[in-house]
């Protein structure tokens, strides 16, 4: 394991005081405190040819000799007991080749085992891939076909008799909270503050995190506030299906090729679920056309695994965009009541909040982070956040970007604006004045290390955005404008990377993580960073679970700070062996071998003798033969952000049609890597905070459907939508990583709704308590319908 | 000697405590709000251990019903993990990390991400 809080010699920053870097015409800028010869730079990515050629292959591109092609037979009822399935008439039909059902899959225990970032349980996992003896959400799987063709499997699947008794379902969050709820799973209870309450109920956990005595601290506040806040069930909205492609070989070994966050978690779980050994499994990721957390669970690759199995072909199925909403995890819907309470004087004395989050048809939800992260941008000695984890008959939900937090932010979010105008305070000096900092306490306990939330606050404060007039409306239009603050943890976990060096001195480097969002760039500029040489001369491969160590997901804004890690220790392996190849060289010991980051090592004790890591290359056959670095790491040091987002919007009140007219997001990426895709990141990010503002939500029907199946109506936001989004990098380097770097993918996502929100409100004059806030919730605000 | 850190009873003082056991480690360990009834209803705890596994071994010694709570075997629950002087650890490497004389340790749930 490593952890390395020092910042090692070879990788000090050429420059350390704070410069300011601006690109793309000024509007995109860069507070950097640490200049680097490769990071911090803007190469071109390594796989950005075959990525604008379509040379690269994706899940769905996948092609095996005799493959034939899976369907999956989905519940048409929100919540049914299955009391009959007869698959003798598909099995019959001419191309089918196997049929699947839950009694194919072994037998599962009811045991939480490790998934992911998380955990999970092993039934629910299994009768989640397909039904056991009941389904809970309209889309839940029943069974599978493989055929010669997908048409002859969709017949199939309709030749599929299955008699269900259809139950009472329920499908809105709050409605599943109320006594008398339909009940998602009939016997469970509602464990409160650790014990069994022993009342049946779809609430299947209540927590609390407190510090100091919120009670008594909000009797001393001159002013509070406090409001409820829903938002509804989203999608994380990838381009790219849910996919799999399985050969179950004769010998026993399953091979899985899919698009996914993490190859080692979709082998470990497709292992767990077959009840196989994970030595049996090997994972070949595919490219992936976006997860954003929906691509860290499996839904398909243990039911294409059975169906070869049964079949004895390779077998590949691929989801329509219908069942991507209707059988992945979306991120769920929420409840907020928060209260915030401060001094006339502008100080924030106390606050508390509830949160309910559905966790869809299984247990567990967001709740927990969300609770963690609601008052995180804010000092304070006392609040108390009470978490509900409730079950719906809606899809088990899954991750999506900074999971939880951006529900939280919109309350939170509207809250402060709302006390800050109540104070009459300027909302940018409101929070600067209770801003984070090291040392302020986090709610769950721990206090925080070094974070920036003050100086994304400061930059937000200088921006042109900030300093610039509304401007004036169209006619009927009303113009205003929001800022909020948003926080996410980011994590570590494991990492590992091998560097090779080949003859001409450019490198091969392997790694485990799949490549979302430019990652096999970043990670090899910190590996030629430590290595002495160009970018262009490291090789990325991003490889499958038999060809590396352990990886985890590409998710909870990791890789680029743990696998990153991983790249420096290999890189610095790779340093310490050439040096002992270069004393061989010279006929001195290797402590008297020197190497500068120009990429040239150096005798200490004889001035003449100077050899390049490419000429050192060359002699590596002669010197003992090949030099391979490896990094195997844990590392526990991630440093969580902050990022602001300043809106101005435009409303219609006539038709209630919002449009974001200027955006700007500044956020603390620690340091930035590969500039282009942390702002990548950041408008990505803000774009989707868009969608789940103003268009995106899971409209559920009286029966329990979801209506809006396709991206036709399902709004996802188009270039009509978006602005320019201009980013501010604020670099705070973070201790735990040699370069400072901080995860830079999920907390973009948290404050563009409370943004957008505020500044609706400052348009309109009224609060917007709902998401999405579509046109007819903002006329339903104005009292005009 | 163990004792609990906040108003309860002991016949020693910290001071005394630590006289009587100068190779001992004490950790504080913070109790949430859920948990405060296993411990007489202390917000905090001190618990003996080099490690958070040597820690939870000591706690469950005195407080059988918190360590199950928390644990299951020798691993943390699901859904749960620890910081320890501030720094949030995962879950699977939790039980492995060091502790200090004075280092103060928290129980928190895990955090995911996307």
């Amino acid at each position: 394991m490593t952890q390395t809080a020092d910042r090692p010699a070879s990788v000090t920053p050429a420059t350390s005081p704070t410069r300011v870097i601006d690109s793309n015409g000024g509007a995109n800028r860069i507070i950097s405190t640490g200049e680097y010869r490769v990071v911090g730079t803007r190469p071109v990515r390594h796989d950005g040819v075959d990525k604008v050629t379509g040379r690269a292959v994706y899940g769905g591109d996948t092609r095996l000799a005799g493959l034939l092609y899976g369907k999956v037979l989905r519940s048409p009822h929100a919540h049914a007991r299955i009391k009959r399935i007869d698959v003798s008439k598909a099995r019959a039909l001419d191309g089918v080749h196997a049929v699947v059902t839950h009694e194919d899959l072994p037998k599962a225990e009811d045991r939480e085992v490790h998934m992911g970032e998380g955990e999970g349980n092993l039934k629910h996992m299994s009768d989640n891939i397909l039904a056991s003896d009941t389904v809970l959400y309209k889309g839940h799987a029943v069974a599978a076909v493989a055929a010669a063709n997908v048409h002859i499997a969709e017949v199939a699947c309709k030749l599929i008799e299955v008699e269900y008794e259809v139950l009472p379902a329920v499908t809105d969050l709050r409605a599943a909270m109320k006594d008398g709820a339909p009940l998602v799973h009939p016997g469970t209870t509602t464990v409160s503050l650790g014990k069994d309450t022993g009342k049946v109920s779809n609430i299947t956990k209540h927590f609390r995190m407190q510090q100091g005595d919120p009670d008594a601290a909000f009797a001393k506040a001159d002013a509070i506030v406090e409001r409820e806040y829903v938002t509804a069930t989203v999608h994380q909205g990838y381009i790219e299906p849910t996919n799999a492609t399985a050969m179950w070989n004769r010998d026993g070994l399953i091979t899985v090729w899919t698009s996914t966050q993490g190859a080692f978690n979709a082998r470990d779980s497709t292992a767990m679920i077959l009840g196989v050994p994970v030595s049996r499994v090997r994972c070949v990721p595919q490219e992936i056309g976006g997860g954003f957390g929906g691509k860290i669970n499996v839904y398909l690759e243990p039911v294409a695994a059975i169906l070869s199995r049964e079949s004895g072909r390779p077998v590949k199925v691929i989801m329509s965009r219908a069942e991507v909403f209707q059988a992945t995890g979306p991120g769920p819907a929420s409840w907020t009541k928060v209260k915030f309470g401060a001094t006339k004087d502008g100080k924030l004395v106390a606050a508390s909040a509830e949160i309910a989050m559905e966790s869809g048809a299984y247990p567990g939800s967001d709740t927990g982070a969300a609770a963690a992260c609601i008052f995180a941008a804010y000092n304070l000695e006392d609040m108390r956040v009470d978490g509900y984890d409730v079950l719906t008959n809606m899809p088990k939900t899954a991750p999506y970007r900074a999971p939880g937090a951006p529900q939280a932010a919109f309350a939170a979010e509207q809250a402060i604006d709302e006390l800050a105008h109540k104070l009459g305070i300027d909302v940018v000096e409101f929070r600067l004045k209770n801003a984070s900092h090291e040392g302020t306490l986090q709610v769950g306990g721990p206090r925080f290390k070094r974070v920036g939330a003050i100086e994304v606050l400061e930059q937000t404060k200088a921006t042109a955005h900030w300093n610039s007039p509304l401007g004036t409306p169209r006619p009927g239009h009303k113009r205003g404008r929001g800022l909020a603050i948003g926080f996410w943890f980011n994590i570590g976990l494991e990492s590992s990377v091998s560097i090779s060096v080949n003859a001409n001195g450019a490198v091969t480097l392997i790694e485990g993580s799949t490549d979302i969002g430019g990652s096999r760039a970043s990670i090899s500029m910190q590996a030629a960073e430590i290595l002495g040489i160009r970018v262009e001369d490291v090789r990325p491969n991003v490889v499958d679970t038999d060809s590396i160590g352990y990886t985890g997901v590409t998710g909870g804004s990791r890789t680029t700070f743990a696998t990153g890690i991983a790249a420096i220790e290999a890189a610095k392996s790779v340093i310490t062996q050439m040096k002992a190849r270069a004393a061989k060289v010279w006929g001195v010991p290797a402590d008297d071998v020197t190497y500068d980051q120009n990429g040239t090592f150096s005798c200490s004790t004889d001035a003449g003798k100077h050899i390049s890591f490419q000429d050192l290359a060359a002699k590596l056959d002669a010197t003992g033969g090949p030099v391979t670095g490896v990094g195997n790491v844990n590392p526990q040091g991630a440093g969580g952000a902050f990022a602001t987002n300043l809106v101005d919007v435009e409303v219609d009140p006539e038709t209630g049609k919002v449009d974001i007219i200027r955006y700007t997001a500044v956020q603390d990426a620690g340091k930035a890597i590969h500039p282009s895709y942390v702002e990548g990141q950041i408008q990505g990010a803000c774009v989707q905070g868009i969608g789940w503002a103003l268009h995106e939500e899971y409209w559920m029907n009286e029966k329990g459907e979801m209506a809006n199946t396709s991206l036709l109506d399902y709004r996802l936001p188009t270039t009509y939508d978006v602005p320019m989004i201009e980013t501010v990098i604020v670099e705070v380097p973070n201790p735990g990583h040699p370069f400072g770097v901080r995860g830079v993918g999920e907390v973009p996502i948290v404050p563009p709704q409370a943004a957008i929100a505020n500044a609706i409100h400052d348009a309109l004059g009224v609060r917007m308590t709902s998401l999405p806030m579509k046109p007819s919730v903002i006329l339903h605000a104005l009292g005009t319908i | 000697m163990w004792v609990d850190w906040v108003g309860h009873a002991s016949f020693l003082s910290r001071t005394q405590e630590l006289e009587a056991r100068p190779d001992d480690t004490m950790a504080i360990v913070f109790i949430g709000p859920a948990m405060r009834d296993l411990v007489a209803g202390s917000h905090q705890i001190e618990a003996h251990g080099a490690s958070v596994r040597e820690l939870m071994s000591d706690i469950g010694r005195r407080y059988p019903e918190l360590r199950d709570r928390l644990c299951a075997g020798d691993q943390f629950r699901p859904g749960l993990t620890v910081a320890v002087d501030n720094v949030i650890f995962a879950t699977r490497v939790a039980m492995y990390q060091d502790v200090r004389p004075d280092s103060e340790v928290h129980f928190l749930a895990a955090i995911p991400g996307g």
